[in-house]
């Protein structure tokens, strides 16, 4: 075991740990750079399909006969063509879909985001034009596996509770767990999830009533 | 790794001091998710990968690791290598990536990459580390494998969360029993400990 520091004054002592601690950590920090560098773009590929693996799911083939890829617009958290782009609690810019059927509008799928117990939630939500909810899946989270983690389709079915929902055949009040009142189930050990998806998705569906007819207009404009 | 043999090195080291059966709480983060022999292989991977490259980096730098800062410089390594194991899974392995999630990050904390990189990694030279982070790793791996695969063929039910702590047991107990018998059969010769100086007590296996 090799004792360098052994003779030298405290203070020396000191600066020389912290020296030589800060190299260490550069060194680590450069690892870590040069490692998101090398996956970054495959890890951005995979996200990518996997997006769009759940557009399928959140709004269901026999609803639209279009490419969704084709007809996606682009929604930020401060988009100037929406009215009140904070209801969908966007931190970056992500992608909607505009779904068709005979060129005729079907639906929408919107990103939104919420907060829960592990950080950031980033989920889709398919609406069809009359409003009500034809799927919702999470994109990401970093809830706990077995309690949070059930509002992921892979763990739980949870979340298709949403289907066919709308804003008009559940009242305000009742967009709520149904220990705080509402009609949603919520899971045991954990409150704080549920309770944040069940709040945002509402917000998600008042993000799309209010801003309808911009929306079902977007995709159809750009076809040829 | 100077005065005892390769053969006893291997038997003191990896099965009557190994960290996986004899201290099964170092392994109970990661049961949860060893659900499957997949998911299990590939959490054992990662954790190989894991003590593999801490072991290496704290064994390369071990002169230059004063006892003041090995702690904070360990803790560094291992997360940084569980990251990067992270992000090259999620690059390609990304079903694999998403059935574990966060288990991955959990290994960052395990406290037997911290036993293996601070009590024989920072006094021993780059190669015996080397070969003690691939042991200790596969044993880990084999014992995941294991119990993923025991409960994988349970099939999901009941008994399925109980059995993330039942199938390691009785695989502890199994351990005990040879170990037992190891002892019978040949009187132990005095299994040296590895003194290291610093603060923290020894934990692992014979105290």
């Amino acid at each position: 075991m090799s004792n360098p520091a052994a003779q030298v004054s405290p203070g020396k002592a000191t600066l020389q740990h912290s020296l030589r601690l800060g190299a260490f950590a550069l060194g680590t920090a450069a690892l870590l750079v040069f490692a998101d560098n090398l996956t970054k773009a495959q890890i951005d590929l995979h996200r990518l399909e996997f997006e769009q693996q759940l557009l399928i799911q959140v709004l269901p083939a026999s609803l639209h006969d279009n490419d969704l890829t084709a007809n996606s617009f682009r929604l930020g958290p401060d988009s100037r063509a929406y009215r009140q782009p904070e209801l969908l609690g966007l931190s970056t810019t992500r992608t909607g879909y505009l779904a068709t059927m005979k060129g005729m509008p079907a639906g929408v799928i919107l990103p939104f985001e919420t907060e829960g117990y592990g950080g950031a939630i980033v989920l889709v939500i398919g609406i069809a034009t009359d409003g009500s909810i034809t799927g919702v899946r999470v994109l990401q989270h970093g809830e706990t596996p077995g309690l949070g983690g059930q509002i992921d389709i892979s763990e739980s079915q949870w979340i298709t509770g949403f289907n066919q929902h709308s804003l008009t055949d559940t009242p305000e009040s009742k967009w709520q767990v149904k220990g705080d009142g509402g009609n949603f189930d919520q899971f045991v050990g954990a409150t704080i999830t549920p309770r944040a998806v069940v709040a945002a998705v509402h917000n998600a569906l008042l993000f799309f009533e209010a801003n309808k007819n911009v929306l079902l207009a977007a995709g159809s404009k750009k076809e040829p | 790794m100077n005065s005892a043999s390769f053969g006893e090195f291997a038997k003191n080291g990896r099965w009557l001091d190994n960290p996986g059966l004899v201290l099964l709480p170092g392994l109970c983060p990661l049961l949860a998710a060893c659900t499957s022999a997949t998911n299990a292989l590939g959490l054992g991977l990662a954790m190989m990968a894991v003590l593999v490259g801490t072991n290496l980096g704290v064994s390369l730098f071990r002169n230059q690791l004063s006892a003041a800062i090995r702690l904070a410089v360990m803790l560094m390594l291992m997360a940084a290598i569980t990251t990067v194991v992270e992000l090259v899974m999620q690059a390609y392995m990304f079903k694999l990536y998403q059935a574990l999630g966060i288990f991955v990050t959990l290994v960052a904390c395990n406290w037997m990459v911290l036993d293996r990189a601070g009590n024989f990694a920072c006094i021993h030279p780059s190669k015996p580390a080397l070969v003690d982070g691939l042991l200790t790793g596969a044993v880990c791996m084999l014992l995941m494998l294991a119990v993923g695969t025991i409960r994988e063929l349970m099939g999901p039910g009941a008994l399925q969360p109980v059995a993330a702590f039942l199938v390691p047991g009785l695989l502890m107990a199994l351990g005990n029993v040879i170990t037992r018998r190891l002892a019978r059969s040949k009187p132990t010769a005095a299994i040296g400990t590895v003194a290291v100086g610093s603060k923290r007590a020894r934990v692992t296996g014979r105290i």
